[in-house]
């Protein structure tokens, strides 16, 4: 009996580690597969739905991957027009704390972001600056929730918990195997109560240097608690364009 | 035949991309408190347009973007100034050229930005965020361990736009017109001012380091040259007090911006050597510019709210090395305190309010208050209104602080984008 309890928990252990050993695999294999695009752009429009309103928000977007730790992206509005020309610059690192800065048009200046608002609403979407960035893999906790077979696709769920400063407690996630990236992304909020919920839709493939990439063209984001809505659509994006180092430094970013 | 130029370029097909043209009008309307002068006036509207036309071509651009107000009371006001014209294109390497007016900003922070000092302005009631005109300028911009290094000739400087005699600012008569004064009097031959400047992003820091030699148009002072010394006691040989004098500097500085966790701490450091430092005699008595240091520190902070809502909190202070008070009387901005509170809702329209304070740390009761508001409406347009007061002690020097007195109104701005 007293080895049968240490061999019990030593049990339940290994198996919990391996159950969480798999859902860091599975976002480990998402990861991979999302990366070596070298560059990407298209056009971003982004409706936003309130109280019967609706509203649409257009932007441009470039991307390059720099390494394996380092990836820019460089936003730039086109509508609202009041907004036009504003350009939003991230430089975002898996091993350190993202840079972002923001260039104001209407002001002509650039200016830092500080980490702390990158819980703050983009642009007044139900979208975060968090949402919208790469995040490293290894910046979460994970634990395996299990899989669902549906058609001929499977779907595993996890949930991972930051380890560093976020605007969630956790976030449930849905992976398709059948693309390898996230499907749908439960928030909650610093209560642990459910705040958004995020599906990510007509997925399409693109190719650059014999490796497949599947992206989603529509994010559709819904505050549970608030019933606002907000989607995120792609147009003409590419991948492997040529882009330059240049267009992605602070000092680019003026006119 | 420039108009014509410019439609041809902006509508031919055959270049790399769509051309972007753009435009705003600004309806401005003031209410100032009563200044009891019959005067002036009480109520003043204004109508502002922006228009901006910009190509790019594979590795070039060109820019066209102008302004221009016309205010039904104060005709000091209408005008019309270039901001941005001109070609921008890609040479060997990462060498880029840019020649024509342009607007440069180089402000770190809300309120002091001793650097910033590149383009003249348009003097009116704002004592932080004078509009500037664009400065004609050949430069060329390059790439150096992983930052931006740029050096540009300003041929010719332009000329801030003084207030006039119909001005709710607090001018007693008609300005004359400026006169400047430096190592070389004759002003065609000013030809040999430029500026340096050095950017660099590392880590949690963003950095910049200028020298810049021209005129100091951030300060003036309102008198005349024409008198004459009786033993140590200057005796003014007309009743004209009124010539606004600027000065031929070297300036040099750095600012920095450090983000850490919440928090963004931010500095300046701005030395001047003035290249002139001839006497004025002013209604103060004789005046001359007296080399200095300005420091800045600043420091931020968000704030998220569980409506989604965002404040932002700034202080800024700004600390003049000017021993003796009376030299620094000759600025608007001292050794001054700055708050902020800027709460943003995140919502569909950017509804926003700022509240700022700024206040003279001397003792003497100088400074302003703000309560701004601004909001979208129907996507195309803007609504901005608020309030400012300002806080001016009664011999306050016109060159600086004293012109704000009378100043305080309440103001309302609606915006159409097109």
């Amino acid at each position: 009996m007293k080895y049968l309890i240490p061999f019990f928990f030593t049990s339940f252990f290994s198996l919990s580690v391996q159950a969480n050993n798999k859902a860091y695999d599975i976002a480990k294999k998402v990861d991979i597969a999302n990366t070596g695009f070298f560059s990407e752009t298209g056009t971003m429009e982004m409706i936003l739905k309130s109280s019967g309103k609706e509203i649409k928000r257009v932007m441009e977007s470039h991307s390059l991957e720099l390494n394996e730790d380092e990836t820019h992206t460089l936003l730039e509005f086109k509508l609202p027009k009041d907004v036009r020309g504003t350009k939003l610059l991230t430089h975002s690192f898996d091993s350190k704390d993202d840079s972002q800065w923001i260039y104001l048009s209407a002001f002509r200046r650039v200016k830092r972001i500080s980490s702390s608002g990158k819980s703050s609403s983009f642009m007044g979407s139900e979208f975060t600056f968090e949402d919208l960035r790469n995040v490293s893999v290894d910046k979460f906790n994970y634990k395996y929730l299990g899989e669902e077979k549906k058609g001929k696709d499977i779907y595993w769920t996890y949930e991972k918990t930051p380890k560093e400063k976020s605007g969630y407690t956790k976030q449930k996630v849905t992976v398709s195997q059948k693309f390898t990236s996230v499907v749908g992304v439960v928030y909650y909020d610093r209560s642990g109560q459910e705040l958004k919920k995020a599906t990510f839709e007509n997925f399409k493939q693109f190719k650059y240097k014999n490796k497949s990439f599947w992206r989603p063209s529509k994010i559709h984001m819904i505050n549970v608690q608030t019933l606002k809505e907000s989607i995120i659509m792609w147009k003409d994006r590419s991948l492997g364009t040529a882009l330059g180092k240049n267009l992605f430094k602070r000092s680019s970013l003026k006119k | 035949m420039m108009v014509l130029l410019l439609l041809i370029i902006f509508s031919g097909n055959s270049f790399s991309s769509e051309a972007i043209v753009e435009g705003s009008v600004k309806v401005e309307l003031r209410q100032f408190e009563d200044d009891e002068n019959n005067e002036t006036f009480e109520s003043q509207s204004s109508l502002l347009g922006k228009i901006n036309l910009e190509k790019e071509f594979d590795v070039s651009q060109l820019r066209f973007a102008i302004s221009g107000r016309y205010d039904s009371q104060d005709s000091s006001r209408n005008h019309v100034w270039p901001e941005d014209i001109y070609f921008k294109t890609q040479v060997k390497g990462d060498y880029k050229i840019l020649a024509g007016y342009k607007i440069f900003n180089l402000s770190y922070m809300e309120a002091f930005n001793p650097l910033d000092i590149l383009n003249a302005r348009i003097f009116d009631v704002s004592v932080v965020n004078a509009e500037k005109m664009g400065e004609l300028s050949i430069g060329i911009e390059t790439q150096v361990n992983s930052g931006t290094l740029s050096f540009y000739f300003l041929p010719h400087p332009t000329r801030p736009q003084l207030p006039g005699p119909e001005s709710r600012l607090n001018l007693p008569t008609e300005l004359n017109d400026s006169v400047w004064l430096g190592s070389n009097d004759n002003e065609e031959n000013w030809g040999d001012h430029f500026f340096l400047m050095y950017e660099k992003s590392f880590e949690n820091f963003d950095s910049q380091f200028v020298f810049h030699k021209g005129i100091d148009r951030t300060r003036v002072i309102i008198g005349t040259d024409n008198f004459i010394l009786s033993g140590n006691t200057a005796v003014p040989r007309t009743l004209d007090f009124f010539t606004p004098y600027y000065y031929e500097r070297y300036l040099s500085g750095a600012s920095i911006v450090y983000n850490f966790d919440e928090f963004q701490l931010k500095s300046s450091l701005v030395h001047s050597y003035y290249l002139s430092n001839q006497d004025i005699y002013t209604l103060q008595g004789m005046k001359s510019p007296v080399d200095h240091t300005t420091a800045v520190i600043g420091f931020e902070k968000i704030r998220g709210h569980s409506n989604n809502w965002e404040s932002t909190f700034i202080i800024e202070y700004q600390y003049q090395s000017l021993a003796d008070e009376e030299f620094r009387e000759d600025f608007a901005l001292q050794n001054d305190l700055f708050l902020a509170w800027k709460l943003s809702f995140n919502d569909l329209n950017s509804r926003q309010i700022v509240l700022s304070f700024m206040r003279n740390m001397e003792g003497a009761e100088e400074g302003y208050s703000q309560v701004s508001y601004s909001q979208r409406l129907f996507e195309d347009y803007k609504l901005e209104a608020g309030f400012l007061r300002y806080e001016v002690p009664t011999d306050a020097n016109i060159s600086s602080y004293g012109i704000y007195k009378n100043a305080k109104h309440a103001y309302l701005n609606w915006v159409i984008y097109m």
